[in-house]
């Protein structure tokens, strides 16, 4: 425990942690426009129809992506000489993150937002582990 | 249907390590992922290959036998439920 909340402490450095995340964010954004995908560029407090659409869209890429990285782990009992190509699974990681931070940017989060609700979240499950459900 | 065929695969997949439902669920998570790919080229993703209909009939079978591997690990009969699951559906909308 002592560890992981090193670690936490060393990792969430509130700042630098909301530009990184803000600046993949950006990234993100920009790719989609190019791809004329009309990524909401503002926060939506109402979910048009359209976006259904498109979350339902990200969310399909992201199960399609999810299966790409598990078949870059050697899990298979009956497969022999599998290799586990770390790099190619990396990659895939990134794709899912891609898509996530796509599904973000459509339901209206932004950084900040991600972040705490992270936060939160971590602490609801770290008293969950000291408390049980 | 050749069942026997299916309780053969059966066997074989027990064999070769995977012990119980949970672990032959893994099978069926990377098969769905199969059919998104499938379905995201069919749907014009362009960063998807050219995936057509036999992929996804290919897809949707490779699916159906993790299933039908699933729910023999649990001794539960695959084609049973499917009928259950028919009737319950057909109510559901509306059917008589």
């Amino acid at each position: 425990m002592t560890y992981y909340k090193e670690n936490l402490e060393y990792n969430l450095k509130r700042d630098n942690d909301t530009n990184n995340l803000k600046y993949l964010f950006e990234l993100q954004k920009s790719f989609q426009s190019l791809l004329k995908s009309n990524i909401p560029q503002t926060k939506l407090h109402v979910i048009s129809k359209y976006n259904i659409e498109q979350i339902k869209n990200q969310i399909l890429a992201l199960y399609d992506e999810v299966g790409e990285a598990l078949r870059e782990v050697p899990w298979k009992p009956w497969k022999f000489n599998q290799q586990f190509n770390v790099s190619k699974f990396k990659m895939e990681l990134i794709d899912i993150f891609h898509f996530l931070i796509n599904l973000f940017l459509l339901s209206g989060m932004n950084t900040q937002e991600v972040i705490n609700l992270f936060k939160n979240k971590n602490k609801i499950n770290l008293r969950r582990q000291k408390n049980g459900y | 249907m050749d069942i026997k065929k299916l309780e053969y695969i059966f066997e074989k997949v027990k064999q070769s390590g995977t012990k119980n439902s949970l672990q032959q669920f893994i099978y069926t998570v990377e098969e769905i992922g199969e059919i998104a790919e499938v379905l995201r080229s069919m749907y014009g993703d362009l960063r998807k290959n050219n995936l057509h209909h036999n992929h996804l009939i290919q897809e949707i079978g490779d699916t159906l036998i993790t299933l039908y591997l699933l729910s023999k690990f649990e001794d539960l009969d695959f084609f049973e439920i499917f009928e259950f699951a028919i009737n319950k559906e057909y109510k559901r909308w509306g059917g008589k």
